[in-house]
């Protein structure tokens, strides 16, 4: 981590043999540079003395992200949770195993037909949205799923409007039939899976306590097999516990990695839990590290897989070189407030999924529409120039200062781990981009959150 | 054999590509820096970028106007493009009526046309979404048609003609550079401005604005009224003459071909008189 620690507002440099690359922050431009020139960047980091370096090099630009506010962006992306309850009973979830810390419920189906509509009505005719189905496991609420599901695709066929759809779901419903629609409507099936099998199952157990990973993955095989339009994605959180398991040690996350992509897998991603809802099972600075370490070996794998020209769909790298690829600079970590918002059961609006029933990200409601005031309150609040620390730090138009739910809730305990991630990263890209260019066509695997 | 020369610092990702300014370029070669970079432009004239997107036909930078063609597609010179992927390439345009109270589609003076040719990186959106490298269905009119037509009057009247053309790649495979086949080497300086010469003489004020005024040597009386010459006057009276080249107090056609350097008043820090300001020279052209 020492590598990728903060040294100057404004460039990051990465050594690599005698020459290096140097990343201009704004823009978040990549440059090789010669040893010559890497050996003057570095003296001007370890003395301090960085400051005017940019523009000596002739690299100073306009701002690209300035600290003008994003003011009512148009909605593109609405998550659903048509049920805010869920049949398993995992200790860290920030919904508080579905409810939100409330009564369990599910959405009616006028409501859902009404935040379809909302979302249709704002989308022009060429354009395209996304509507994601969350919880609590949306499951519970399948009719109400497909229902909206087809109001959205009558609409769109209705007025030459492009929908993605999108669900997150514990896998342990799932059935044929459902991959059969999610396939005729081209979903994003994203299985919440922390593990192989007793690891998953201490992490994400029924309520009675009973396992859950081989129910999962009987209900999740003929939807991988069917996958054409419809691709099906293994999304896992990653606690101190799958990080340190006793029976697997060091190479865990790889070991996993293999056996997803193996069982045929769109992609594969982690992530590491930084807030959850009754405050245990979150990752430490100490067991990040470790994550950091384990994340770093996938990446190793991915990169001796790309350049043997095999395709190893390792999500969070391939995303992250895809970003790299195209200079993505944001000032805010995803579209949460901006043109995503989530939407409760009972027709509020929230930031994102996450800020369901949560004041802190509260944007009115359906029927009485966005609460424009509290939106561009919270664009001007979260905007990444507005952060601390992340006004000095090199990698902040690239992580935009983290999940606005983990840091309202807990801080920002990862920002060693993001810039070791992304420092990797970097150094991932100019390994690879002059012989796997074809990899970073195509942008980055966009959630409903935007990222 | 030997490779290129590395470089200090090579740009790598496209973002660095798109903002590079290459060595001994100046500041304002940039497309976010350029003081006027279209209709057309000082640096470079973007409009013409797009003038051979459809392999086989060269259009007007500005119209939809096929204005010569390869081998094999010779029948399209002089014929209009009139939708692409089925979309038309022409809008009918709304505005005010001479008396500035009702809205009407306008018309043009000449032609009558009541429709105007997008500008391309709009009439092409959809294609360079979407197709580029494909094929797709260009829509023509089927006898050459020198003067904008309407393509819903066109079509009821005369027949069209479909093509299926293909849409060349904008930019070089995983590169952030234009492509050299889409955009051959000099066509985007080839329809430039001729600073200093007819253009700059005739252009009206609002188009040069950012490089040069039409109003100069401002100076407000203590009764708050403004005296101020017009820039192209030959004297500085403070008393503003009306534009007209047949004026003798305005610098001619003539003068600014032969001695702009001379005739033109150019404010160096603050001053426009030559022999107030010696003129700033680089450090090695000192004698």
């Amino acid at each position: 981590m020492a590598a990728s620690a903060p040294r100057a507002a404004d460039i990051h440099l990465l050594r690599h043999g005698d020459g290096g690359s140097l990343l201009a922050v704004d823009g978040s431009r990549l440059f090789d540079t010669d040893p010559a020139l890497t050996a003057r960047i570095a003296a001007a980091l370890a003395a301090g003395t960085a400051d005017g370096l940019l523009a000596d090099l002739g690299l100073s630009m306009p701002p690209a992200i300035d600290d003008r506010l994003l003011e009512n962006p148009p909605v593109r992306a609405l998550s659903l949770a048509v049920s805010q309850a869920c049949n398993l009973g995992c200790g860290y979830c920030y919904a508080g195993q579905g409810s939100f810390g409330r009564p369990p419920r599910t959405m009616p189906l006028e409501r859902a037909l009404a935040a379809v509509d909302m979302l249709l009505d704002g989308t022009p005719a060429g354009e395209g949205c996304t509507l994601a189905f969350m919880g609590g496991e949306p499951l519970v609420n399948r009719p109400v799923l497909m229902a909206a599901t087809r109001r959205a695709a009558a609409l769109a066929a209705e007025r030459g409007v492009r929908v993605n759809y999108s669900i997150t779901t514990n896998g342990t419903l799932l059935t044929a039939e459902d991959g059969a629609f999610f396939e005729e409507h081209g979903f994003a099936v994203t299985i919440s899976l922390d593990g192989v099998g007793e690891q998953h199952d201490r992490q994400r157990p029924f309520r009675n306590g009973g396992g859950s990973f081989a129910r999962i993955m009987d209900n999740v095989r003929p939807l991988l097999a069917r996958q054409r339009r419809m691709q099906v994605s293994a999304r896992v959180t990653v606690t101190p516990d799958s990080v340190a398991d006793p029976d697997g040690g060091p190479g865990g996350l790889l070991r996993m990695l293999d056996r997803f992509i193996a069982d045929g897998f769109h992609s594969v991603g982690f992530s590491p839990l930084l807030r959850s809802s009754a405050g245990t099972g979150e990752m430490t600075p100490d067991t990040l590290a470790v994550m950091l370490g384990e994340m770093i070996a996938c990446g190793r794998m991915f990169e001796r897989q790309a350049l043997a020209g095999r395709r190893y769909p390792f999500a969070n790298l391939l995303n992250a070189l895809r970003e790299i690829h195209r200079g993505t600079h944001r000032p805010y970590p995803c579209g949460a407030g901006a043109g995503y918002f989530g939407v409760s059961a009972e027709g509020d609006l929230a930031a994102c999924h996450r800020f369901v029933g949560d004041g802190a990200g509260a944007m009115g409601t359906l029927d009485g529409g966005l609460d424009h005031d509290a939106r561009n309150q919270w664009l001007a609040e979260r905007h990444v120039h507005r952060q601390e620390p992340c006004r000095t730090c090199w990698a902040r138009y690239l992580c935009g200062g983290g999940c606005h739910h983990e840091v309202i809730g807990a801080g920002r305990p990862a920002c060693d781990y993001v810039r070791g991630w992304l420092h990797y990263c970097l150094g991932a890209y100019t390994r690879l981009s002059d012989r796997c260019a074809p990899l970073f066509e195509g942008g980055p695997a966009a959630g409903p959150e935007g990222r | 054999m030997t490779g290129p020369k590395p470089r200090a610092l090579d740009p790598k990702n496209l973002a660095a590509q798109l903002y590079h300014r290459a060595r001994g370029n100046p500041p304002n070669s940039g497309l976010d820096s350029t003081i006027g970079n279209t209709c057309p432009g000082l640096e470079f004239d973007f409009r013409a970028a797009w003038r051979r997107l459809l392999e086989g036909v060269t259009l007007l930078e500005y119209d939809n106007l096929v204005v010569s063609a390869d081998s094999g597609f010779s029948a399209l010179e002089g014929c209009r493009l009139l939708s692409i992927d089925g979309k038309d390439v022409t809008v009918p345009v709304r505005g005010p009526d001479a008396s500035l109270t009702e809205e009407i589609t306008l018309r043009d003076n000449e032609t009558d046309a009541r429709v105007v040719t997008m500008e391309w990186s709009n009439g092409f959106a959809g294609v360079l979404q979407a197709k580029q490298g494909q094929t797709v269905v260009c829509e023509f009119t089927a006898r050459p048609a020198y003067n904008p037509v309407d393509p819903e009057d066109y079509r009821s009247k005369n027949p069209t003609v479909t093509w299926n053309l293909t849409v060349r790649p904008f930019f070089q495979a995983g590169t952030a550079a234009i492509d050299a086949g889409t955009v051959p080497a000099g066509v985007l300086t080839q329809g430039l401005c001729s600073p200093w010469q007819n253009d700059y003489r005739e252009c009206v004020c609002y188009y040069w604005a950012s490089s040069r005024p039409d109003l100069v040597n401002v100076t407000t009386g203590d009764d708050g009224r403004v005296r101020a010459d017009n820039w192209m006057q030959r004297d500085r009276t403070g008393s503003y003459v009306i534009d007209d080249y047949a004026d003798s107090r305005l610098i001619t056609y003539d003068e600014l071909f032969q001695d702009w350097e001379g005739v033109l008043h150019f404010q160096v820090q603050g001053h426009d008189a030559p022999e107030a300001v010696p003129l700033p020279s680089p450090p090695e052209r000192k004698p």
